[in-house]
């Protein structure tokens, strides 16, 4: 029931329906835009917004427009696949790092201090750098850069979680701790993750657009967000609107997720269920 | 006290050792042949010659195993030696010295304004709750999350160099090439550290020393300039310096913007130009800065602890 009182308040959100706007640009493009993102046309280079090009068009005369709302596909989509893989990654060894403690947490809680001591963006350079640009190499690149944040969280976590009566009990009566883990724990530090993961794509979104910014990410002709960016600094001074539209979206889509994030996670609007006290989990305990 | 700095300072060690392994195999996932590409790179397409690359590939001990030149890359750093750039032939270590300077000047400039800037809004707003000036630091603080760095210093070439034409947008001569790296750097800062601020001064007003003073009858700028802002200097600092971490790291986008000769962009181009020993001696810089502030932080906390103990 919680769950939709928190839904409900999304409904009154302008932000929720920017995202929406934005996954179904990502879903179809050319719902939104008719123009096609990859046709040059050199007769019209740089020109300023118009009717027909809603956000003017670039160096090589593509509609930026089209191009910005391929990006969200992009964007989103790349987002996504960062934050299954770095949650999944992550959030296993945080799950058994946290339930079993002893060396195996030992050994990974080493592993993410590395991480944590080299600033991300040097990491995620170091991997991009040898592994060339490309979507797909973003992608990895990132995963193994961001995974270890989720792994500490879920760590912290689970070892709130675990000392509690019901997975206490759960131990005492012999269940085997597979089943602890995915039946009694899983259920219970979910609503926190869920939060941690709607504020992972703002951060995501600002990884890719930075790697393709500095040119070692999703690079032309993709219509990424970033490389638009990159390529329209170029142009500041005659055709500005190239680098300050995907800018924006940059922003918008970030500040849209952060926003979510926080509606999820903040007291006060049915978030009992995403926040401790109520989680399903404990329910399921001897009292 | 000196046991625990031991713990800490062998823990520092691990950690940076562990940073120069990760960062040395994550580098050879590469494709492509390293020699080959520095060889591109120096010599130019049409002198490049199969000879060139072999000669140049054991001149840097490209062609040995990886194992092997991970341990004589060790036994470098043992020495304290970096070893020289493979594309400019310069020691490392002075081309770091030589940039150093320009990108710790922009952090500790940005992060001076942001701290003079951050906390007396972050008091005020925390004494004068859900005023104007409350709501409008909370709207930009987080507003200011959500825009990347980047997306900030093109909106400000756009304004004060492009549309003003009153700031120069790359390189660095005078004075006045410092204030849009410094302010885009400032901006991402100020709105996060006066919510912190904020949050922290909150707690102090809250407690019961500054109801009392209340209570006693002084006046609120006493209360706020004398009790709340001497208590939330440790605080403060110690996030500040978390800051300077912040505009370290972002340094490798905003020099790269701004054409600042600093390390941020030494790395960039050592990334792009696979210049191994730059990387790996920058990895192992940017790695050593953070542990030596957080050491610090943590060596000013046990301090004040033991001080408060000393009280007791």
């Amino acid at each position: 029931m919680n769950k939709i009182i928190v839904f409900k308040s999304l409904i009154y959100k302008p932000y929720f329906y920017f995202l929406l706007f934005l996954v179904l640009a990502g879903i179809n493009p050319f719902l939104i835009s008719g123009n096609n993102p990859y046709t040059t046309n050199l007769s019209g280079r740089l020109e300023p917004p118009s009717a027909e090009y809603l956000f003017g068009t670039d160096n090589l005369g593509r509609c930026v427009f089209s191009r910005v709302m391929h990006g969200a596909r992009i964007s989103i989509g790349a987002g996504l696949s960062i934050l299954l893989l770095s949650l999944l990654f992550g959030g296993t060894l945080g799950i058994l790092s946290g339930y079993f403690g002893g060396w195996v947490d030992e050994f990974v809680m080493r592993i993410t201090d590395i991480f944590m001591t080299v600033p991300t963006i040097v990491i995620a350079l170091v991997l991009a750098g040898s592994l060339g640009p490309g979507t797909k190499n973003v992608i990895i690149i990132l995963s193994i850069t961001m995974w270890t944040g989720y792994a500490r969280m879920i760590r912290g976590l689970v070892l709130d979680i675990k000392n509690r009566h019901y997975v206490e009990t759960a131990k005492t009566i012999g269940l085997k701790n597979s089943y602890i883990m995915l039946r009694h724990i899983l259920p219970a530090i979910l609503p926190p993750i869920l939060v941690m993961a709607t504020l992972g794509m703002g951060r995501n979104i600002i990884m890719i657009s930075s790697l393709s910014f500095l040119g070692l990410g999703i690079i032309e002709p993709a219509p990424d967000w970033g490389a638009m960016l990159n390529q329209g600094t170029a142009y500041m001074r005659t055709a500005p609107h190239m680098a300050l539209f995907p800018g924006l979206f940059i922003s918008l889509t970030v500040l849209s997720f952060n926003m979510v994030g926080d509606e999820l996670g903040s007291p006060g609007n049915g978030s009992q269920f995403f926040m401790g006290a109520g989680n399903p989990g404990s329910q399921k305990g001897i009292r | 006290m000196w046991q625990y700095l031991l713990k800490r300072i062998l823990n520092t060690i691990i950690v940076l050792f562990g940073a120069v392994t990760l960062t040395f195999f994550f580098m050879h996932f590469t494709e492509g042949d390293p020699a080959t590409i520095i060889a591109l790179d120096k010599y130019g397409g049409q002198l490049i010659s199969p000879e060139a690359i072999d000669r140049l590939a054991s001149e840097e001990g490209l062609n040995r195993s990886i194992f092997v030149q991970y341990t004589s890359w060790l036994k470098l750093i043992c020495t304290g030696n970096f070893g020289h750039s493979l594309r400019s032939g310069v020691l490392v270590l002075d081309e770091i010295r030589l940039c150093f300077p320009y990108t710790f000047a922009l952090a500790l400039i940005s992060v001076l304004i942001t701290g003079i800037v951050a906390t007396p809004l972050g008091i005020y707003s925390a004494a004068y709750q859900n005023r104007f000036l409350d709501h409008i630091t909370r709207f930009t603080a987080s507003f200011k999350v959500s825009i990347p760095n980047f997306y900030l210093a093109i909106i400000f070439i756009f304004i004060f160099s492009v549309k003003l034409k009153l700031l120069p947008s790359f390189g660095c001569d005078n004075p006045t090439h410092f204030i849009l790296p410094v302010m885009v750097l400032a901006v991402s800062q100020t709105g996060f550290t006066i919510r912190i601020v904020r949050s922290t001064a909150v707690e102090i007003l809250e407690s019961e020393y500054v109801q009392f003073a209340f209570a006693r009858g002084l006046s609120m700028n006493r209360i706020l300039f004398v009790h709340v802002l001497k208590n939330i200097f440790i605080p403060v600092l110690t996030f500040l310096s978390l800051q300077f971490l912040m505009a370290i790291e972002g340094s490798i986008i905003i020099e790269t913007i701004f054409a600042w000769p600093g390390i941020g962009k030494l790395f960039q181009e050592a990334v792009f130009g696979r210049d191994f020993t730059m990387i790996q001696a920058l990895v192992l810089f940017f790695a050593a800065i953070v542990c030596a502030i957080n050491l610090l932080v943590d060596m000013v906390y046990v301090f004040i602890n033991r001080s408060i103990s000393l009280i007791k």
